[in-house]
C-alpha cells in the first residue's frame, strides 16, 4: 500500500498550525523505512544534524514496530495514522491505529533488564520502549473509541 | 539479507550485506547466524561496516546469535555506525559485546602476516 502525504491544519489544539505533514499507510514489509523517509525528508528544512536524524529514525522504527506487532498482531495492512506538527524547536507526533490496545491501558515503563547475568539469560526483546523512552519526551497515550493514541515529541536542537 | 562469512587465521569473519538489520530480517539473521556458528571457530566477528540501522528486533537478534554460540566461543563485533553504536549504548549492550572500530581493529597483530 502506498503513502499518502497531504498537509492538513489540524483541528486538535495540540496541534497549532503549520501541520507539517499526515500520513496514513498499512503496514507491511518496507513501510517503516518508506513512512522514516518520508518523515525525515519532511523536516529537513529543520536542518536536524545526522545525529538527530538517526534518534529520531529509532523512535519512529520502535513507534511502528510496536504497532505493527502488538496493536495489529503482525497481520499486514491496518492502517497506521501520523501527524506530525512543529512546535518551536520540536516536533510533536501523533500516532493513531485501532488495534488492540496497550496492555493495562498504559505505556509500558518497566526499566531496562539487567545485563548483569549469564549469556544464556541476556534479554532478547524489551529494548524497544527503553529507546523509545530515551529518545523521545512527553510521551503519552490514551485509548478512545477503539483507537490508539500516541503522542510524543522531539527536540530537534536540545 | 546476506551473510558472507569467511575464516581468516582461524578466525570466522561474518559480513552482513545489507543496510538494516530490523524487524523484518530479524529473524533471518539470526538462523543464518547459527549456521556460521555451526561451522566452529572460536572467534567470531561480526562486521556490521554495511550496516546504517538496526532496530530493537535486530539488536534482540544479535544478541540471540551470541546465545546460540557452541562452548569456548565469543562474539565480537566490529565496524558500528553511529546510530547502530547508539542503540547498543543506549541499551547497554555495548557493556556485552567486545565492540571493535572497525575489522582491521578486530583482527589486530594476527592479519600482519609476512
Amino acid at each position: 500500500m502506498g503513502v499518502g502525504v497531504t498537509i492538513v491544519k489540524n483541528k486538535d489544539p495540540a496541534f497549532t498550525p503549520p501541520d507539517i505533514l499526515r500520513i496514513r499507510f498499512g503496514h507491511g514489509p518496507g513501510s517503516v523505512q518508506n513512512v522514516t523517509d518520508r518523515i525525515i525528508a519532511s523536516i529537513r528544512h529543520l536542518n536536524p544534524s545526522v545525529d538527530e536524524l538517526g534518534k529520531l529514525e529509532i523512535i519512529l522504527a520502535e513507534v511502528i514496530n510496536n504497532i505493527s506487532e502488538h496493536a495489529y498482531q503482525n497481520q499486514e495492512g491496518g492502517v497506521i495514522e501520523i501527524i506530525a506538527a512543529k512546535r518551536d524547536k520540536s516536533i510533536c507526533f501523533h500516532f493513531i491505529d485501532s488495534g488492540l490496545g496497550l496492555p493495562g491501558g498504559r505505556i509500558p515503563k518497566h526499566p531496562l533488564p539487567s545485563l548483569n547475568r549469564p549469556v544464556a539469560d541476556l534479554p532478547e526483546g524489551g529494548f524497544g520502549w527503553n529507546l523509545i523512552h530515551s529518545l523521545a519526551k512527553n510521551i503519552r497515550y490514551s485509548r478512545e473509541d477503539g483507537e490508539n493514541h500516541l503522542f510524543f515529541q522531539f527536540f530537534v536542537d536540545e | 539479507m546476506e551473510l558472507y562469512q569467511e575464516t581468516i587465521d582461524g578466525v570466522s569473519l561474518v559480513t552482513v550485506h545489507a543496510p538494516r538489520i530490523d524487524a523484518s530480517g530479524a529473524i533471518q539473521f539470526k538462523d543464518q547466524m547459527r549456521k556460521f556458528t555451526a561451522l566452529g571457530g572460536d572467534r567470531i566477528i561480526l562486521n556490521l561496516a554495511q550496516v546504517n540501522f538496526i532496530d530493537s528486533s535486530g539488536l534482540g537478534a544479535i544478541v540471540a546469535a551470541m546465545k546460540q554460540l557452541g562452548k569456548g566461543q565469543v562474539l565480537e563485533l566490529a565496524a558500528l555506525s553511529p546510530i547502530v553504536e547508539k542503540v547498543f549504548r543506549l541499551t547497554r549492550m555495548d557493556t556485552i559485546f567486545t565492540i571493535h572500530d572497525n575489522v582491521a581493529g578486530a583482527f589486530g597483530p594476527v592479519q600482519q602476516v609476512g
